[in-house]
């Protein structure tokens, strides 16, 4: 692949790598990195460290506590043993909030925010959702394992993928069993995480189904288990390979498939620069791949030091996700932490509930991020971060107490989200009863705009633009809100609250809501 | 309401801004000043007039997951279907009877007081050629209505409103959902989508009024299993800073009409507690309030049951048939039944033999339901038989091509040439009058 040079590198395309490859930066970020021989940085940010993991969120007890948890449970009467499950749901979705606020802020704060961003691809890429697995430490577990194979070996993911019992759960291959094959996961195997549809046949996806029987799950550990007894060990024919098939050979012959490589080169062309890119680039990003049989790390340095990765089919073109707008305004607004309660909020109504993708393909990103009520929506909540909510909001708490129509995950049943929704109810409410319901602004005026800049107009807007867009953008764009600072006190005299409204402003533009 | 034609309404807005306009130093006032090109593109492109108390009204429900056809419409008396079926199987007795062969699933109570009032039609084996088992795949041939080897970006009902509704409002299609649907994806970006219409608005920028909070209650959400809510399209053509300014212009038009209508009171029968029925009630509340919307659009997640079926999908159609049934009665009640008709599908039915996990598996073609005035009740078409010889590797084969059942209601309902939308001709079908 080509590779830009150390004469090529400029502030614009060092502030657009650490856009792509972290959740947004600051104009001092962006300021040191073009400083940086690109190729040296690009080493840097692909090579962070997979050995020392983050502290889990200190609930998590690997194996210990779910084992107890099944033990118990067979000593209780029947009506005792439906308490038990109904506290351990709360408890899972308790957990799940945590989790979700816990890793936005290892994006926000991590050292490595490629190993975030490469996570959160992953989990974006190998969607298994919640709602159906219903077990906050097998979600967590695998959150782990994504992070610590971020930058490893596609053939080593997939096979951890296939292992992994959240996703054993979610793609019922626990429920695959020798003489009752569940295809499930074999259809999505392919059609989803490595080859795409089209690329096999309903035989082949049969066949695999029967050489993934019996890998299921200790349910009371939550860990993989193979069940010898389950597994169907008569002969399968798949991709033209026949005999008594598991599931390694499976995974390793459709990754042998030239279309494998290039599948997966698409998709991460399409997560970290742009969908549907050239052939040559495609072709290009999948030979690396295949010359390394399929290690991310060269991948992901080819492609960050490409010229097309900094071309202008890149730069500012990629429509945020839901969370890289909201980890990027907490970036840009130099707030001191991911706010637990709105984050989750904002998540769920801008249509990126983590841990809970809308289907097992994932989010579908780029323009599906986008209707006219959820741009509605990232205008409103960009306001509510820089400048807080003013006011107790009453209604707030009454829509929390009261509730409106539910959004059961099984129709006519109260649903998760029905009690996921009770829990932050109840929270919100002890907030209020302590009086803390008001909503703080997070912005941080000397950040935003330092005294510094302050001295005229221009250099203020600039500042601004530098500090939420990193870019000058179209003059057309700077003079419209150049124009409309005339309404306003001069910047000299402005304190947080100007500051506040301009960022808001600034945030309220179509193009804010592009990378 | 005395509803202005929509020009009037888009000019007035872009006059006095998002909310009443009173503040120079807003956001609303803000974005009016970045928006004066697309002001002057909308000037140049009038507007046809008509008020949407007039116009007929198609409203798409889609079951996404792939609805399990054969135990939604039973074939009680066939004996294939309870051979394939010895655990999932529904019994004759236990069914809801609509003739000697056929019965509803016994969760369908609302359904079968349609059938019986004369509101229902279904019909058997619907699908298309070649039919693909993966979701993604079969959901985009369902919104694009190409043939199963051929793929398209722009949606059915986009291209109708291309061809269509040029100048008309941006709410001429409304999708209560937090994706916009392939369906719906078109050349002159009409459509708008929200999970509830009483939050989508711009707040209040001082930030006072006690409503505004309600907007932080959270719209978006899953429903169960891994193939939930629809899916939507990922690919725009063009810039997509033209498409996010597009969005921002018709987010701000159709958000104040919506608004006008949600603040009003709605005396509305009740309605079932779930999430469907309440999107059905918020889609009969815009109905009442006249908004200029051809084509709404609803969905339901959840029908992919792979394992344990029996208990989800009694509560699924439970859902289905009990929010249809108050929807349908409340359009009664309101005097529109005459111009609405409903449509409810899925992206394939499932495989005809029942699977070791108590579940079934992707399968092919399967009924799908038309409801309304207009619509002849009853049972319709061919169904398509369950014996070894009838069936394509283990599913049941189509014996109406879904594109037949888009033009005849493009054709008799929306009253527009189906072949325009559609590409070619498919033959109408006589479950709906000429």
């Amino acid at each position: 692949m080509k590779t830009i040079q150390r004469s090529d590198w400029s502030r614009d395309r060092a502030a657009h790598l650490l856009n792509r490859a972290g959740f947004g930066c600051t104009p001092e970020q962006a300021d040191a990195a073009a400083k940086r021989d690109p190729a040296e940085l690009v080493d840097e940010l692909v090579s962070f460290d997979t050995a020392r993991p983050p502290a889990p969120p200190e609930w998590v007890k690997p194996g210990v506590e779910e084992r107890e948890k099944y033990r118990e449970m067979a000593g209780l009467t029947p009506e005792e043993r439906m308490m038990r499950q109904r506290e351990i749901r709360r408890e899972n979705i308790e957990r799940l909030s945590q989790l979700r606020v816990w890793w936005l802020e290892r994006m926000r704060t991590g050292a490595a925010p490629l190993q975030e961003r490469l996570t959160l691809f992953l989990h974006g890429h190998f969607a298994t959702g919640m709602t159906k697995v219903r077990n906050a430490y097998a979600m967590y577990e695998q959150n782990r394992m994504f992070r610590a194979k971020a930058n490893g070996n596609w053939e080593d993911i997939v096979l951890a993928v296939s292992r992994d019992p959240a996703m054993i759960i979610y793609l019922d291959n626990a429920q695959n069993r020798k003489g009752r094959p569940n295809e499930n996961y074999a259809r999505e195997l392919m059609e989803l995480f490595t080859l795409g549809e089209g690329h096999y046949t309903e035989k082949d996806i049969q066949e695999s189904a029967r050489a993934f029987s019996g890998w299921g799950l200790h349910r009371d550990r939550m860990e993989f288990l193979f069940q010898p007894r389950q597994h169907d060990n008569d002969r399968k024919v798949f991709f033209e390979k026949a005999g008594n098939l598991n599931g390694e050979d499976i995974v390793r012959f459709i990754l042998e498939r030239p279309r494998a490589v290039e599948y997966l080169a698409r998709k991460l062309w399409a997560f970290f620069a742009y969908t549907e890119p050239e052939d040559e680039v495609v072709s290009d990003l999948a030979a690396v791949l295949r010359a390394s049989r399929m290690e991310l790390k060269p991948a992901l340095r080819a492609m960050f030091l490409s010229p097309a990765f900094h071309s202008a089919r890149a730069v500012r073109t990629q429509i945020k996700s839901p969370v890289q707008w909201l980890v990027g305004a907490i970036l840009h607004l130099g707030a001191p932490r991911i706010p637990p309660f709105l984050s989750q909020m904002m998540l769920r109504s801008l249509g990126q509930e983590l841990f809970d993708p809308p289907s097992v393909k994932g989010w579908d990103g780029g323009p599906s991020w986008i209707t006219a009520s959820n741009l509605l929506n990232r205008y409103n909540f960009a306001g509510i971060l820089a400048k807080g909510a003013r006011a107790i909001p009453p209604n707030l708490v009454g829509q929390f107490a009261g509730g409106g129509p539910g959004k059961p995950d099984k129709p006519g049943k109260p649903g998760k989200d029905d009690a996921a929704m009770d829990m932050e109810r109840e929270k919100f409410r002890k907030r209020v009863a302590a009086g803390a319901a008001r909503l703080p602004a997070l912005l941080s005026a000397p950040d935003v705009l330092p005294a510094a800049f302050r001295a005229d107009p221009d250099q203020a807007v600039a500042r601004l633009f530098d500090r939420l867009f990193q870019s000058p953008l179209r003059d057309k764009d700077r003079l419209a809100f150049r124009e409309h600072l005339k309404d306003m006190p001069p910047v000299s005299k402005w304190t947080a609250t100007e500051v506040q409204d301009a960022a808001h402003h600034l945030m309220s533009t179509p193009q804010y809501q592009l990378t | 309401m005395n509803r202005e034609p929509t020009l009037i309404t888009r000019r007035s807005f872009l006059r006095t801004g998002l909310v009443g306009g009173s503040l120079a130093w807003s956001v609303p006032s803000f974005l009016h000043a970045t928006m004066q090109t697309l002001q002057a593109a909308t000037r140049a492109n009038p507007a046809k007039t008509g008020t949407g108390r007039d116009q007929p009204i198609l409203v798409v429900l889609q079951l996404a997951g792939g609805n399990d056809g054969l135990n939604t419409v039973v074939p009680v008396g066939n004996d294939d279907y309870h051979r394939a079926r010895p655990r999932l199987g529904i019994a004759k007795k236990d069914a809801l009877r609509l003739d000697d062969r056929f019965a509803l699933h016994p969760a369908l109570t609302g359904f079968k007081s349609l059938f019986d009032d004369g509101r229902l039609a279904i019909l058997h084996g619907v699908g298309y050629p070649n039919p693909n088992r993966s979701h993604f795949r079969s959901m985009e041939i369902w919104h694009t209505a190409t043939d199963s080897d051929k793929s398209a970006l722009h949606g059915w009902i986009g291209r109708y409103f291309d061809n269509q509704c040029q100048g008309e409002d941006p709410a001429v299609g409304i999708s209560l959902s937090a994706q916009t649907p392939q369906a719906f994806l078109c050349g002159s970006a009409k459509g708008v989508c929200f999970v509830d219409p009483g939050r989508f608005r711009m707040l209040d920028p001082s930030m006072q009024d006690d409503d505004d909070h309600a907007m932080m209650a959270g719209d978006g959400g899953n429903e169960g299993g891994s193939v939930g809510m629809i899916s939507g399209a990922a690919a725009i053509t063009g810039d997509p800073l033209d498409f996010l300014e597009r969005t921002a212009l018709d987010a701000q038009v159709s958000s104040d009409e919506i608004q006008a209508i949600m603040k009003g009171a709605y005396d509305g029968p009740a309605y079932p507690g779930t999430r469907l029925a309440g999107d059905f009630r918020n889609v009969a509340r815009m109905i009442a309030g006249g908004m200029p919307t051809r084509i709404y659009y609803v969905s339901l997640g959840g029908f992919d049951t792979h394992a344990n079926q029996s208990g989800a999908h009694e509560r699924l159609l439970r859902d289905v048939g009990d929010a249809v049934k108050a929807f349908l009665d409340d359009l009664k009640r309101q005097g529109n039944h005459d111009r609405v008709t409903l449509m409810a599908f899925s992206e394939f039915g499932r495989r005809v033999k029942e699977n070791g996990s108590g579940g079934t598996d992707h399968g092919a073609a399967a009924p799908l339901f038309l409801a309304g005035a207009v619509v002849k009740a009853g049972l319709h078409g061919k169904f398509p038989g369950l014996a070894d010889q009838d069936l394509l590797n283990g599913d049941v084969r189509h014996t109406t091509d879904f594109r037949s059942v888009y033009a005849t209601v493009l054709g008799r309902v929306l009253k527009t040439d189906p072949k325009a939308v559609l590409g070619r001709e498919f033959p109408l079908l006589e479950v709906i009058g000429g």
